[in-house]
């Protein structure tokens, strides 16, 4: 047979659960109490004692509206420092500054140049052509760090076999 | 909204300072735990809505650290005799306690003290600080019959115990006041 919650009685509306609750309590309920009177009768607190140890506590560490604050200056120094990295990284009139940033510069004029400029309709060319403008593409919008494919390709000469001694 | 700090201490050390004792055992212990509560409230006192009393809210914060320093105390001692047991190869011999927790060990409250974390603090709340169901239901965050239902199994589990400590003592009569024998 499932288990079933205990029915309330109609006539007194009480839950059964309650009334032995109740009984409980008055059996134990006294114990409890008269014996932690005594405990506290026995090891009574001393306020005086608290009150000085709290402000000894308080004195040391500042309230949390005072950290708080701090958290939030610290906060809104490191945003203006990221705002302004960023913006000298990637800012297109500073390219003297840093590769990247001419690298970035070099984009931006190129994507405002090809804007205006009427774009060639897409036909299909012999591979030659291709890779002459593949080549010059590369040479325009390649960021300046970038190897060419010469310089690859000497790289690769020096990682042949028996190069290193000299054969 | 501002708190005298001074004025709260005054008002509800008492209070709080019984809950601690009930709930960890050691005076020593009850006093740290109190100031601490009171340490918290003036740390941050914008967290007091106003809404209810503020012993309700002191009550509420003394749970919360009570909670986490019993779940420390207990590592701890888990620790210590795992250590202890590694030393000796012997099982670990029972140090006598100090004066304080002798007492506290001779009540039923140190029953109350092997009780789970939430029926404990019920108890506490109810036997100890007298309070309504109402009461501890908003200081405990949880429903009226949710505290009912922990009143009511913490009680059972304490009078299931205090039957077969005296069937182990061998005494017939169960106390009719409920009085634990002092010699635990």
């Amino acid at each position: 047979m499932p288990f079933s919650k205990p029915e309330r009685d109609p006539e007194t509306e009480h839950d059964p659960l309650e009334g032995e609750l109740a009984q409980l309590e008055a059996e134990l309920g006294p114990v409890l109490t008269r014996q932690a009177d005594e405990l506290v009768e026995q090891f009574p607190p001393d306020a005086e004692r608290v009150l000085s140890r709290l402000g000894l506590a308080l004195a040391k560490e500042p309230p949390v509206r005072r950290a708080r604050g701090v958290w939030l200056w610290k906060a809104a120094a490191c945003l203006a420092f990221a705002v302004a990295g960023a913006a000298w990284l990637l800012y297109p009139g500073q390219e003297n500054r840093h590769p990247v940033a001419r690298w970035h510069g070099a984009q931006v004029q190129q994507t405002s140049g090809t804007a205006t400029a009427p774009e060639p309709a897409e036909t299909p060319e012999p591979a030659a052509k291709n890779e002459a403008a593949a080549s010059t593409t590369e040479a325009e919008t390649a960021p300046p760090w970038l190897l060419s494919s010469e310089e690859l390709e000497g790289i690769a000469d020096l990682e042949q076999p028996g190069f290193a001694l000299g054969i | 909204m501002s708190l005298d700090l001074e004025q709260l201490v005054q008002e509800h050390l008492p209070r709080l300072y019984r809950a601690a004792l009930l709930l960890c055992g050691d005076p020593w212990e009850a006093d740290d735990l109190a100031q601490e509560v009171f340490l918290v409230a003036a740390r941050d006192p914008d967290r007091f809505q106003g809404r209810s009393a503020p012993y309700t809210w002191l009550y509420g914060i003394l749970l919360n650290l009570s909670r986490r320093r019993h779940r420390k105390t207990r590592l701890h001692r888990r620790k210590l005799q795992v250590l202890q047991e590694e030393r000796s190869q012997q099982p670990p011999q029972s140090v006598s306690a100090p004066l304080e927790q002798q007492e506290f060990q001779g009540t039923l409250w140190a029953l109350v003290d092997r009780l789970p974390e939430a029926q404990r603090q019920a108890v506490v709340l109810r036997f100890g600080q007298q309070l309504k169901y109402e009461e501890i239901a908003q200081i405990m965050g949880c429903p009226l019959g949710t505290v009912k239902s922990r009143l009511y199994h913490a009680l059972r589990t304490l009078r299931g115990w205090m039957e077969a400590e005296e069937q182990e003592e061998g005494t017939p009569s169960r106390p009719a006041t409920g009085e634990r024998s002092r010699a635990v």
